[in-house]
């Protein structure tokens, strides 16, 4: 039987029951005999891409065809074509809602559309009227009227544009001329938050998940500089600090260990981050505008104003959260110490900087660490025969030593030789991994 | 449970469909019941105005006089005075940071102070949509009539409680249809 005719018995069945011609459990007897109705298996990624990409093609079609800004019709009749659009993705949304809510490729299509829909509305009635352009507040209320679609119908496509979207507000507020609310992004960025959770929960393995995640976490990567960069010198050291530690120990918390790498995008974008964070820490150049001699001399605060309170809060929390999942990782006895240690280093090798007059100490901490990150890296991965870890350590272990060169006035030869014994270090690396690896 | 998606939907729905409302609404109001202000053309130097499909507009009477001994920053948000000139275009009397009693005034930003006693404005009608095969004749008419010799174009702009609406575009005295109509009639442009 098809699946339309199965939606209409189960449709018409509770009627029937209710008018009194079917007794309730004669109808639950032949809702059984021709079997439930299927709930939609998970659809493969194709028909999903081609939903979103048709509905997006769609609609920016529509678009160019109004863009064409008819002149020779009166202004009213332009008014009522700007709302076509509209109008156009709310029906579809809300047909979708009503009759196929158990479809993710017609969710997400509909989602993706009705969201160009209200961004198309705006952009024709400012057409109609010459509005001068604002491109800030103009992205801010898009975003904002694309939020809800996040839940209704529900779509992961529709939170990773915000996300995107947002930064992009971020950015334009934040530059000179613009209105200085960035901080608001992360209070804006929270409201996707927990759709992203019950993915997260659901499914933690899943592409969706990890497609989140990636957007997600490319945004925060962006966000933190934009928003927190004012709030006081070097406040990028610990705002990044903890979120890059934040990241790496909620992936070890949460994901599963035998996930392929790009399915675990927190560990890899926290471990990345954790490890050039670091590297330009060992550099004098990090530091010259977050030490002591910085905040002696040249730092000057206008006022105690909110903005400005909320920004050096989120500092404090994202710093706050890394120590947390720190502490809770010790106690747990799991694994990732090494990079969640982050968490702890890099604050205090900030506090360091800031209150004693000398770098010298924090650029050594910086180098220590960096180096036991190299070097552990490469022991794990000899242990356990995996050759992108033996990789990534020597990687590491490369760029600090690169950077050392760069920075001292070694003479060429000795760098030469430097330079080869590394190179032949990687090859012996390699190869005593492989052998082990063929051992097993 | 579909009952109360639906509902929260048709809540969603009320709310996008206000923003592009509101926005036609207060426009609208201001077109039909606004002070009309004829804002001249700035004199073009070699300066494309023309991006997209849309003339980018500069207008002469973007400079008030400012009070004497205060300083404006620049994107302050202020009230600018209207007032017209010996020919009857606008031009800015002043400028104050409270909101004026009575007369016509704009909410606009501070382009700059200038250290003579001007403050440059940003105005929000800086921008003509027109459709993309038109706006090429437009571009070329703008300029033949925007030279210091021949000053015949303007912009005629609806103003009430701070808001302005621009209104028509005006080239040798015609709005720009009618112009364009005629520049095709008498095989021009």
């Amino acid at each position: 039987m098809s699946k339309k005719a199965i939606r209409w018995l189960h449709d018409e069945l509770p009627k029937l029951v209710e008018a009194g011609l079917l007794p309730p459990d004669e109808a639950e007897a032949i809702a059984r005999h021709y079997g439930p109705l299927e709930k939609e298996g998970r659809p493969s990624v194709g028909v999903l891409l081609c939903s979103i990409l048709g509905a997006a093609l769609i609609g920016l079609g529509i678009i160019l065809l109004l863009a064409h800004n008819w002149q020779s019709l009166g202004r009213p009749l332009r008014v009522v074509l700007s709302f076509a659009p509209l109008m156009l993705g709310q029906a579809l949304t809300g047909w979708v809602i009503l009759r196929r809510g158990e479809s993710r490729a017609w969710c997400e299509g509909s989602a993706v559309f009705l969201m160009g829909a209200v961004g198309a509305s705006i952009a024709l009635v400012g057409q109609t009227y010459h509005i001068s352009g604002d491109p800030e507040s103009f992205l801010l209320v898009w975003m904002l009227l694309s939020v809800p679609l996040v839940y209704l119908p529900g779509s992961s496509t529709a939170a990773a544009l915000t996300w995107v979207g947002l930064t992009f507000w971020a950015a334009m507020a934040s530059e000179y001329g613009g209105s200085g609310l960035q901080a608001a992004f992360w209070l804006l960025a929270a409201l996707a938050g927990p759709h992203l959770w019950r993915v997260v929960r659901e499914s933690p393995r899943s592409p969706r998940a990890a497609f989140l995640l990636w957007v997600l976490g490319g945004c925060l990567c962006v966000a933190t500089g934009l928003t927190l960069k004012r709030a006081f010198p070097g406040a990028w050291v610990p705002a990044y600090g903890g979120l890059f530690a934040s990241l790496y120990l909620l992936d070890r918390a949460w994901a599963p260990r035998e996930a392929p790498l790009w399915r675990r995008p927190c560990r890899l974008i926290g471990a990345a981050g954790i490890v050039i964070l670091c590297l330009m820490l060992t550099f004098d150049l990090g530091w010259r505008f977050a030490s002591w001699a910085h905040y002696r001399q040249v730092w000057q605060q206008s006022g105690f104003s909110p903005a400005w309170l909320g920004q050096v809060a989120l500092v404090l929390t994202l710093a706050g959260l890394a120590l947390a999942l720190l502490v809770r990782t010790l106690r747990r006895r799991q694994g990732g110490l090494l990079f969640g240690a982050a968490g702890a280093v890099v604050p205090t090798g900030y506090l360091l900087a800031s209150v004693v007059p000398a770098d010298l100490l924090s650029l050594i901490l910086f180098n220590l660490y960096l180096a036991a990150l190299g070097v552990g890296t490469l022991r794990a991965g000899l242990r356990g025969a995996e050759l992108g870890t033996v990789n990534g350590g020597l990687i590491i272990l490369t760029l600090m030593i690169t950077a050392r060169f760069f920075d001292s006035d070694l003479p060429f030869t000795l760098r030469g030789i430097l330079f080869i014994l590394i190179g032949a270090g990687f090859l012996a690396a390699n190869l005593v991994a492989r052998k082990r690896r063929r051992e097993r | 449970m579909k009952k109360r998606l639906l509902a929260l939907f048709a809540l969603l729905v009320l709310v996008q469909l206000a923003v592009p409302a509101g926005m036609i609404l207060r426009r609208e109001l201001t077109l039909a019941t606004g002070e009309t202000f004829r804002f001249r053309t700035a004199p073009i130097d070699p300066y494309d105005p023309f991006r997209g499909r849309y003339v980018t507009l500069r207008l002469e009477a973007a400079t008030s006089p400012a009070p004497p001994g205060e300083s404006f920053r620049a994107g302050e948000w202020v009230y600018a005075l209207l007032g017209e000139d010996a020919e009857g275009f606008a031009r800015f009397t002043g400028i104050t940071r409270s909101r004026p009693e009575g007369g016509a005034w704009l909410r606009v930003r501070v382009v700059y102070g200038g250290g003579d006693g001007t403050v440059h404005l940003k105005l929000p009608f800086d921008r003509y949509y027109a459709e993309e095969s038109a706006a090429p004749q437009i571009e070329r008419a703008y300029w033949r009539h925007s030279r210091r010799e021949s000053r015949e174009a303007w912009v005629t702009v609806r103003v009430r409680a701070g808001r302005g609406v621009l209104e028509e575009l005006y080239l040798d005295g015609l709005p720009v249809g009618e112009y364009l109509a005629r520049e095709l009639a008498t095989g021009e442009g």
